[in-house]
C-alpha cells in the first residue's frame, strides 16, 4: 500500500540526483514565499513597529520579487502584459525584466521545472510514464505545427485580454505567483497580521486550485498530458519559444554510440517530448521549445547517453 | 468519461452561482429601509432621546421632535431639520488607495504583494491584497483596509519597492489616499473645546490645518487641497469612532455638496455655526452645550486636554 502510494507519487524509478536538486529548489523558493511576512517580530510582539525595511531573503512572488534585498526581478511575460495595460513602464521594471531574461538566456526555460510551484503540484497528479500505445498526447511524439500554434494564440489572447481589460490578466489570474502568494497569505492569517485577510487567500486559492483541476480533467478526462503547461501558460511558453533556442543550459547529448534505444528517456518526459527520435537519434541536443530541463531523461538513461549541463557550440 | 463531464459543468456553474451571492446580499443591504425617514441616511445617525428628563430638557428648549414613536433631537439653528451626527468610523469607513496610486493603478499593478510585504516589514500594517469582494478583476490589488486602526505612516516604503507604476514615486507631501473631514457637530474644537488632537497628529500639522478661536472653541478646520490622507488624525481623535474621517475623494465631494442632507454645502453649514456664534450667541450656546451633551453621554468621548 505504502509502495504503491510512493509510486504513485514519485512515478517510476530510478529517481536521481536532477529530481532531487529541482524538487529541493521548488520547495525552498515556495517556502521562501511563504514565509517572506516579518512573522517572527509579530509573534514576539503583536504591536510591531519594526522598522525593517527588508527582512527575508525573497520578498515578494514569482510575478516581481526582491532577492536577497537587493537583486529585482520581474517576470518578462507581467512585463509584456503590463505593456498592453498600461501602455507605460519605467526604469525600475526594466531592470528586473533585465535581470530576469538574463538568467534564462543561460538557464532556458529552467524556471518551469525548477521554480515554479505548479511543476510540483501537476507532477503530483499526472501520469509518469507514457507508453507506446497511449492516446496522441499522452505519448511522446514531436510537436506538430499545430501544437505549436495552439500556445502562441493563448500568448496573443492573454495579451489582448489585458489590452481590453486594462489589467495585466494572466498575470492577475495566475496560479505561478497566485501560489505563492497563497502560502503567503496562509501563513499571515495564523499569524493574525493586520493585512491578512480570508478573501485574499480564497481567491489565490481559487487560482491555483482552478489551474489544477484544469490540468487534472485535461489529462483523466480529456488525455491531454500537461496542458496548463504546454497551451495555457503564457510565462513557461515565453521562455520555450525563446530562451530555450539559444540557451547554453540544456540536455546534452553526449555519446550516441552507448545508446541501446530503449526508448526510456522518451517514456518519462513530463512534456511528450520525443527525446530519442526527434534528438539522440540524430545527436541533436534538446533545444525543444516544451523541454524544462528536469533532467528525469538523464536520470532514466541506462547507458549514460544524455547529460543535463553547459555546452556553448551548435 | 460523460459523466465527468456533465460533473464538470455541474461544477462550473455551482461556482458561478457561488460568485453571485454576494451580489446578491449587497441588493438586500440596499433594500433595507431607513426606520427614520430622512433623518437617518447611511453615513448619519440622529440622536434618540431614551431618558425622560433629557425629553423634558429638550422639549423645553423647544428641540424635539416625534419621528414613529421616537424622539429625536432639532439641529437648532436650522430649525425644521434633525440633528444628525456622522457615524462612528466603524460604520462609515472606505477603502483608500495606497499611497502613489492614481485612479487606474489596478491596470499599473502586477499583483506582486512587495507593497504588501513592505507594509508589514515596516510594521504598520496599513495594506490589504484585494480578493474578490467587490471587483474580481482586481484580485490582488493593494488597498488601505482600515485607517482608523492602521493608519500610513508616509514612510513610502510601498513606494520604493513597487517595481511598476502603479504606486508613482512621489514625496510624502505628494501623497493623496483621501481626504479628511471633520464633522462640526461631533468634533469637541467646534463645541467648546480647545482639543487639536488632530492636527498635532497630523505630520503636517499647521501646513494641513486652520484655526478659528473664539468663545465656542478651537474650531478646527482641514485644508482639502494639503490633506495626504494618511488617517494619522483619525486615530487621535478623543471622540470614539472619531470627529474626523478620511472619505475617498469622490465620496468627499458628495459629501460636502450636501452635508448631514441638509442641501447646504460644508462651507455654509459652517457659516452658519460662526453666523450664529457671531449674531446670535445664545443659539450657538445651546447649540455646543447640546452636542457636548451628545459627545459625553451618547458617544462617551473623553474631555479634550485644553492647549495640548
Ligand atoms: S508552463 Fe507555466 S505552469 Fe507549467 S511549469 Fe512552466 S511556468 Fe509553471
Ligand atoms: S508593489 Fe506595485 S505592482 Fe506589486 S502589488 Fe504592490 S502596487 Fe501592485
Ligand atoms: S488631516 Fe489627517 S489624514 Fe490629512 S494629512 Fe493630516 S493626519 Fe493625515
Ligand atoms: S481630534 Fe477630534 S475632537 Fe479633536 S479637534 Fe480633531 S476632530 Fe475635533
Amino acid at each position: 500500500m505504502i509502495e504503491k502510494l510512493k509510486r504513485w507519487i514519485r512515478g517510476a524509478p530510478p529517481r536521481g540526483k536532477w529530481t532531487l536538486a529541482r524538487r529541493t529548489l521548488q520547495i525552498l523558493i515556495l517556502l521562501g514565499f511563504a514565509l517572506q511576512l516579518p512573522i517572527y517580530f509579530y509573534a514576539i510582539k503583536p504591536t510591531f513597529h519594526g522598522n525593517v525595511t527588508c527582512s527575508m531573503p525573497l520578498e515578494g512572488s514569482l510575478a516581481s520579487s526582491r532577492v536577497f534585498c537587493e537583486i529585482p526581478m520581474f517576470d518578462p511575460w507581467a512585463f509584456v502584459e503590463l505593456w498592453g495595460s498600461a501602455h507605460h513602464v519605467i526604469l525600475q521594471t526594466v531592470i528586473g525584466v533585465a535581470v530576469v531574461v538574463t538568467l534564462y538566456s543561460i538557464l532556458g526555460r529552467f524556471f518551469c521545472g525548477w521554480v515554479c510551484p505548479m511543476d510540483l503540484l501537476f507532477s503530483l497528479f499526472e501520469k509518469k510514464l507514457s507508453l507506446p500505445r497511449d492516446s496522441y498526447h499522452m505519448r511522446y511524439h514531436e510537436a506538430s505545427t499545430k501544437e505549436k500554434i495552439v500556445p502562441i494564440i493563448s500568448m496573443v489572447a492573454f495579451f489582448l485580454l489585458s489590452v481590453y481589460f486594462s489589467i495585466p490578466f494572466y498575470t492577475t489570474i495566475s496560479p505561478i505567483a497566485g501560489t505563492t502568494k497563497f502560502f503567503d497569505e496562509l501563513v499571515a492569517i495564523a499569524m493574525g497580521l493586520p493585512g491578512a485577510a480570508l478573501g485574499t487567500a480564497v481567491a489565490y486559492g481559487t487560482f491555483m486550485t482552478v489551474a489544477l483541476i484544469v490540468n487534472i480533467i485535461a489529462e483523466k478526462v480529456f488525455k491531454v498530458k500537461r496542458f496548463w503547461c504546454k497551451y495555457v501558460c503564457p510565462v513557461g511558453n515565453l521562455y520555450g519559444f525563446i530562451m530555450n533556442k539559444y540557451s547554453p543550459f540544456r540536455i546534452k547529448v553526449e555519446d550516441v554510440t552507448k545508446c541501446t534505444r530503449c526508448n526510456l528517456c522518451s517514456m518519462v518526459c513530463p512534456m511528450n517530448i520525443d527525446v530519442y527520435g526527434q534528438y539522440v537519434a540524430s545527436m541533436r541536443d534538446v533545444k525543444d521549445y516544451r523541454c524544462f530541463h528536469c533532467g528525469r531523461c538523464v536520470e532514466v538513461c541506462p547507458s549514460g547517453v544524455i547529460k543535463l549541463g553547459f555546452r556553448f557550440r551548435k | 468519461m460523460n459523466r465527468a463531464r456533465r460533473n464538470l459543468l455541474k461544477g462550473i456553474l455551482l461556482v458561478a452561482a457561488s460568485s453571485l451571492l454576494p451580489r446578491a446580499s449587497e441588493a438586500v443591504k440596499a433594500l433595507e429601509k431607513a426606520s427614520l425617514g430622512d433623518c437617518e441616511s447611511y453615513y448619519y445617525e440622529p440622536w434618540v432621546l431614551k431618558a425622560k428628563d433629557k425629553i423634558a430638557y429638550y422639549q423645553a428648549l423647544g428641540l424635539t421632535e416625534k419621528v414613529g414613536n421616537k424622539v429625536i433631537v432639532k439641529n437648532p439653528l436650522l430649525p425644521d431639520k434633525c440633528m444628525t451626527y456622522t457615524k462612528p468610523y466603524k460604520q462609515d469607513h472606505y477603502e483608500l488607495p495606497p499611497p502613489g496610486a492614481d485612479e487606474n493603478y489596478a491596470s499599473k499593478c502586477i499583483r506582486c504583494s512587495l507593497c504588501y510585504t513592505a507594509c508589514s516589514n515596516m510594521g504598520y500594517g496599513v495594506l490589504r491584497l484585494k480578493g474578490f469582494e467587490e471587483n474580481p478583476a482586481e484580485a490582488g490589488v493593494p488597498v488601505a483596509f482600515d485607517l482608523y486602526n492602521h493608519p500610513c505612516e508616509l514612510c513610502m516604503e510601498c513606494v520604493k519597492v513597487c517595481p511598476t507604476d502603479a504606486l508613482a514615486k512621489i514625496k510624502p507631501e505628494e501623497v493623496k489616499m483621501g481626504i479628511a473631514l471633520i464633522d462640526p457637530d461631533l468634533c469637541w474644537a467646534w463645541n467648546s473645546g480647545d482639543c487639536e488632537s488632530c492636527a498635532s497628529a497630523c505630520p503636517r500639522g499647521a501646513e494641513v490645518f486652520e484655526f478659528t478661536y473664539n468663545e465656542w472653541g478651537k474650531h478646527t478646520r482641514v485644508k482639502p487641497e494639503e490633506c495626504n490622507g494618511c488617517g494619522l488624525c483619525m486615530r487621535a481623535c478623543p471622540v470614539p469612532g472619531a470627529a474626523i474621517h478620511v472619505l475617498p475623494r469622490d465620496e468627499y465631494e458628495r459629501r460636502t455638496k450636501n452635508f448631514k442632507n441638509t442641501g447646504m454645502t460644508y462651507e455654509e453649514y459652517i457659516k452658519l455655526i460662526f453666523d450664529a456664534e457671531f449674531n446670535d450667541p445664545y443659539k450657538a450656546t445651546i447649540r455646543s452645550s447640546m452636542n457636548a451633551d451628545y459627545l459625553i453621554n451618547v458617544r462617551k468621548a473623553k474631555r479634550p486636554t485644553p492647549g495640548l
